[in-house]
């Protein structure tokens, strides 16, 4: 995967390799020390809100969701699952 | 800075000066690398005109490592080689 400005991932529509729809991308978490990435925040969309997905979810209900998940992001991000 | 992970857009807008002081920029964007995990640049604009008045592309926003990110909080700090740019073949990195 190139390199990607964060601007160009906001609300970008995320999907699991098995097909699921699983949101769309509110934000990414980073150590900003060390500069390491570790989570994409993903929102639940109306379409999605019906499906109950095993990752752990933050203060808002988002899904952290790993960013080594991460497969392919090109109209969708892709994750392994 | 702590270790505690932040958003990574809780970035955009801050101003980023040099160790030394100098205004270098405004946060505009972050650039990742997501194979490797890691932020590896931050988009600037609003940049100080001094400090980039050689390179055309500098007149709309350069990319600076984040390796060269000193320190985080109200503000950004960066190693000061970036006002030594024009000496400097790092100058590719602030090609936007």
């Amino acid at each position: 995967m190139a390199d990607i400005l964060a601007e160009n991932l906001s609300g970008k529509a995320v999907m699991g390799s098995d097909g699921t729809e699983l949101g769309m991308l509110y934000n990414i978490t980073m150590n900003l020390k060390s500069g390491s990435l570790s989570d994409l925040l993903v929102e639940q969309t109306e379409e999605t809100n019906q499906i109950t997905l095993d990752f752990p979810t933050d203060d808002h209900g988002r899904y952290r969701i790993p960013v080594g998940r991460v497969q392919a992001v090109k109209d969708y991000i892709v994750i392994e699952r | 800075m702590d270790d505690t992970p932040q958003e990574i857009t809780s970035l955009v807008g801050r101003e980023v000066y040099s160790n030394n002081g100098v205004f270098v920029g405004e946060i505009e964007d972050i650039r990742l690398d997501l194979d490797a995990e890691v932020v590896n640049g931050l988009a600037l604009g609003e940049l100080n005109p001094d400090l980039f008045a050689d390179y055309d592309t500098g007149r709309r926003g350069v990319i600076v490592p984040y390796r060269w990110v000193r320190a985080v909080g109200d503000v950004v700090l960066i190693n000061d080689i970036v006002e030594r740019l024009k000496s400097d073949d790092e100058a590719e990195h602030a090609l936007a």
